[in-house]
């Protein structure tokens, strides 16, 4: 499975979890369905920045010292 | 380590002790278990429709979409997957349905997207648990609304 499969394979659940956990705490279907789009694409950049930065420091070291 | 027979027995047992206290309050009973035979419906047996769009679309997407993936082969709680059975006993409606309609089926071989069907389908039911939360919720400020206004 490549790289590109697993990513969109990953959006669906992801997309689908932020959605239902805004529903807690929510006032009305409007307000849970907009906090839900919003906390998908804030944590989307989240993620992408995180794994971004661990991709990064890894070819860094790797260019220092490589482990294989 | 416990063998896997105990910490099925022992989470099947925590299930059915979670649902029975839930529907012990007759309250909640009627959208509850309705909430567990399809995803969304006990939010709109209270009135509340857009919420229960909000959880029937993607629950049922994502659980149709694993059933896809893993070639309607992922749902089988007493035969090839007793331990995914426990994590989908939550959406019970769907996968009694599913496992009703794929019992016959045989697993020959493990496709590439096997694991990530059997994924989305557990991940559709846990989801199911959190609406099913909120469901209660909803019915406990229902029902403490009806107290306050008598």
């Amino acid at each position: 499975m490549s790289v590109t499969t697993a990513l969109i394979l990953f959006l669906p659940p992801f997309i689908a979890t932020e959605l239902i956990a805004a529903l807690p705490g929510s006032k009305s279907a409007r307000e849970a369905l907009e906090r839900g789009i919003r906390n998908t694409g804030r944590h989307l950049v989240l993620w992408a920045v995180t794994i971004g930065a661990i991709h990064m420091i890894a070819k860094m070291l790797m260019a220092r010292a490589p482990l294989w | 380590m416990p063998p896997i027979n105990t910490i099925l027995i022992a989470t099947w047992g925590l299930w059915l002790v979670a649902a029975m206290v839930a529907i012990a309050d007759p309250r909640v009973r009627k959208p509850f278990l309705l909430g567990i035979a399809v995803p969304g419906l006990g939010h709109m047996s209270i009135g509340e429709k857009g919420r229960g769009l909000l959880v029937a679309v993607p629950v049922l997407i994502l659980y149709v979409a694993g059933l896809l993936l893993s070639d309607f082969r992922c749902v089988s709680p007493f035969d090839r997957h007793p331990l995914w059975g426990v994590l989908q006993a939550p959406a019970a409606g769907p996968t009694l349905l599913s496992w009703l309609g794929t019992r016959h089926l045989t697993l020959e071989h493990i496709g590439e997207t096997y694991q990530v069907g059997c994924l989305y389908v557990g991940i559709a039911s846990l989801l199911n648990l959190v609406a099913l939360c909120d469901l209660r919720d909803l019915c406990m400020k229902v029902a403490r609304r009806k107290d306050a206004s008598a």
